[in-house]
């Protein structure tokens, strides 16, 4: 998970500290203006523009990790992949048989 | 009656027909979003629409930007799969429009090799296919290799690949898959296909054959399975164990993490100096050398001149031409890099006649669809000699040669290789004196005649500057590009001999006088500012195809550009050391030695341009040259070249 938020969110200011934002529902994040806004989704696909490095940590560790263009580019990616191994897999297998028949 | 063999190849051609054309229409047919006409100065469409527009559909909206010289099409490989063959962006600099098209590095691997190895499968299946012992435990040797070259350049693969996480198996797994795949179908089509590959081996100029996004040269393929397969017959044992020896010192004389940006020698050259990537370098180098070695040893009786030449002309005119259209029209520039696997996108200048009008009117090297003008030159002169021997020895030409006689004469001007001309002059010239039967008179004209040329070229004033200065150019060179801070072991060792005047002195300047007349005191003078081994490193090299600590270590007054050593002898002083040299040059000679009864003239002559190229050209840094350099110094040496060349 840390390595997500510093994926998404960049690297971890120095001595950052996490506040206990779970426990105190009238939390209020403040904007940083040195953080550029980051967009979050979750597994869903809903998505939210979160302003600080501490907002931003806070949802990408509850759960909203996911990116929609990196998945569908993974799934492609495999999808490929299976493909490919599908392909070679026939072609051994035509191959071989037409050499047992020769 | 049409046959079998008529239908497969209809098949075939209409493959490669939709292979060339279907990744660029790759799009959604059915959205809302529609192509416009670049403005004047408006890219803004492009900018807010990435991705959205097919290539086809944009150049059906802009079709003036196919052929327009202000617009440069350009990969993007760093782009989704889903991006593929879209407009992913659009840049305006200079008045010049750049439009970058999205490509997958991964997909490239698919296509590209799917591509090429169609193109294998047109030549004709040879009558006996010879079984082939360790096939499937060398094909995964060769799949290991080169997903192992991706594992050990990290760095390189990390800016060509689109969410590739090269530190997780999973990647691996993935661009395994695809290895084995495209390995095993392209090995079992070229095995059928090996006694007509030795006749081929020109078309390597012209499907150079480096993946897009990658550091390898698809057409190694086939000589690393054979490199691997030799290698379990157990043979070349001397040769190898010296290898090995030689890796010990490679291996040791790592010592920082260099990278290098492979620009026109990707494919062929290493991308970083570190522990992994000498390991990779060094046994592609040895399994390459064992498996061309293996190659030419078993194909080698099928070696044909006449279809060599025939195929050597095809070669040498459609390059010629694909220079003229890859530098006037900006849609063939960008696919020919992408189907013929080229290096460097073809030249910018349309004008192949162009001078440089500040530099006495010096013709500019033009290279065409080829990555380097001088290593272009050479291989148009091979074809002219080869051409002009046939002739006179055996009165055969036909319109084909004919044809590529011409072009190759022009394209030798437009490259504008000096040193080529003058060989190719003296060549033709000994050719005719010892092949037709002329009067005393004319010989003695013809001798004249070269020596004027001789004059002319290489500039009569060149000539006649006196020795010590024409000898002291390349050190004057070396120091001029010296950074005042720091001086290299090669320098430093220059301005002691050159202080102390001893025989190294004298030895230093004739090499300096031959870089003098050579025109390489600069670019000889740059690699002794830059070159620093240490005395092991002098020895045995830094390691086959790395460049990278030679243009990283020492700082120099940067010349501007990528400047090559101009000698492929410097390059491999880099890669394989002092002894290397040596000991690959005592080889050959005692080879050529060895073979002196079956070297004809005309095998000498092709021997003498070898080796004088060798020494003042980068050419054995490029695959194509590499490859038909072995190929000829194999054959001179080991066949009998009167029945060889004929």
């Amino acid at each position: 998970m840390k390595n997500d938020v510093t994926h998404i969110c960049g690297p971890y200011p120095d001595g950052f500290i996490k506040s206990t934002i779970n426990s105190d529902p009238n939390f209020v994040f403040t904007n940083d203006p040195d953080f550029g806004p980051v967009k979050l989704w979750d597994i869903d696909g809903n998505s939210t523009f979160v302003n600080s490095f501490i907002e931003c940590e806070h949802y990408v560790t509850g759960g909203w990790n996911y990116n929609p263009a990196q998945n569908s580019e993974y799934l492609l990616q495999n999808q490929i992949g299976m493909l490919i191994a599908f392909v070679l897999i026939t072609y051994l297998f035509v191959t071989r048989k037409f050499k047992l028949s020769k | 009656m049409i046959n079998n063999a008529q239908i497969q190849k209809k098949i075939v051609f209409l493959l490669l027909t939709l292979i060339i054309l279907i990744p660029w229409f790759n799009t959604n047919y059915f959205d809302d979003i529609k192509p416009v006409e670049l403005g004047t100065e408006d890219t803004s469409f492009y900018e807010i629409n990435p991705c959205q527009v097919s290539l086809a559909e944009y150049i059906k909206a802009d079709f003036q930007s196919s052929y327009q010289k202000h617009y440069f099409f350009r990969y993007n490989n760093q782009s989704p799969i889903s991006c593929f063959g879209k407009i992913s962006g659009i840049a305006l600099f200079n008045n010049t429009f750049f439009i970058s098209i999205g490509t997958n590095t991964y997909i490239n691997l698919i296509l590209q090799s799917i591509f090429w190895t169609l193109l294998i499968s047109l030549i004709k299946k040879d009558n006996q296919v010879a079984k082939v012992r360790y096939k499937n435990i060398s094909l995964f040797l060769t799949v290991l290799l080169f997903v192992f070259s991706i594992f050990s350049q990290k760095r390189f693969y990390e800016e060509q690949f689109y969410l590739f996480d090269l530190s997780q198996w999973r990647a691996y797994l993935l661009i395994s898959i695809v290895f084995l795949f495209v390995i095993k179908i392209f090995m079992d089509i070229a095995i059928s296909r090996m006694e007509s590959l030795i006749n081929y081996t020109p078309f390597l100029f012209l499907f150079i054959g480096v993946l897009s996004g990658y550091n390898i040269t698809f057409f190694s393929f086939p000589f690393i399975f054979l490199g691997f397969n030799s290698i379990l017959y157990l043979r070349n044992k001397k040769i190898n164990l010296t290898f090995l020896i030689f890796l010990v010192f490679w291996l040791n004389n790592n010592k920082t993490g260099f990278t290098f940006n492979t620009d026109k020698l990707r494919g062929f050259t290493s991308s970083s100096f570190e522990i992994s990537s000498i390991i990779y370098w060094s046994l592609f180098f040895i399994v390459l050398i064992n498996g061309l070695n293996f190659f030419y040893f078993k194909y080698s009786d099928y070696f044909n001149f006449e279809k060599f030449l025939k195929n050597y002309s095809i070669a040498s005119i459609t390059i010629f031409f694909l220079g003229l259209l890859v530098s006037n029209i900006p849609i063939i520039n960008f696919l020919s890099y992408y189907f013929f696997g080229q290096q460097k996108y073809g030249v910018k200048y349309t004008n192949p006649f162009l001078v440089d009008v500040m530099n006495n009117n010096e013709k500019i090297p033009w290279r065409g669809f080829y990555p380097s003008a001088e290593s272009l030159g050479e291989f148009y002169g091979i074809l002219i000699c080869c051409l002009f021997y046939r002739y006179l020895k055996y009165k055969k030409i036909n319109k084909l040669n004919l044809i590529s006689l011409l072009v190759s004469c022009l394209g030798l001007y437009f490259a504008n290789n000096k040193t080529v001309v003058i060989l190719v002059l003296l060549i033709v010239l000994i050719l005719i004196i010892k092949e037709l039967n002329l009067p005393r008179a004319i010989k003695s004209s013809l001798v004249l005649l070269f020596f004027v040329f001789f004059t002319l070229i290489v500039g009569f004033a060149n000539l006649t500057y006196p020795y010590e200065f024409s000898s002291v150019t390349m050190y004057e060179q070396a120091l001029k590009y010296k950074d005042p801070s720091i001086v290299s072991s090669a320098l430093s060792f220059f301005i002691d001999t050159f202080e102390s005047q001893k025989l190294p002195f004298y030895i230093l300047s004739f090499f300096g006088y031959i870089s003098y007349l050579l025109n390489r005191s600069e670019l000889w003078g740059i690699f002794i500012a830059r070159y620093n081994p240490d005395t092991f490193e002098f020895l045995f090299g830094s390691s086959p195809f790395n460049l990278s600590k030679h243009y990283s270590e020492i700082r120099i007054v940067e010349p501007g550009s990528l400047l090559l050593p101009h000698s492929s002898i410097l390059s491999f002083l880099l890669f394989i050391g002092f002894a290397g040299i040596l000991i690959s040059l005592t080889f050959l000679f005692y080879k050529i030695y060895l073979s002196r009864k079956t070297i004809n003239l005309f095998g000498y002559l092709l021997l003498l341009y070898l080796f004088v190229n060798i020494f003042k050209s980068d050419s054995l840094n490029y695959f194509s040259s590499f490859v038909l350099y072995s190929q000829f110094f194999y054959i001179i040496i080991n066949k009998k070249n009167d029945d060889l060349f004929i």
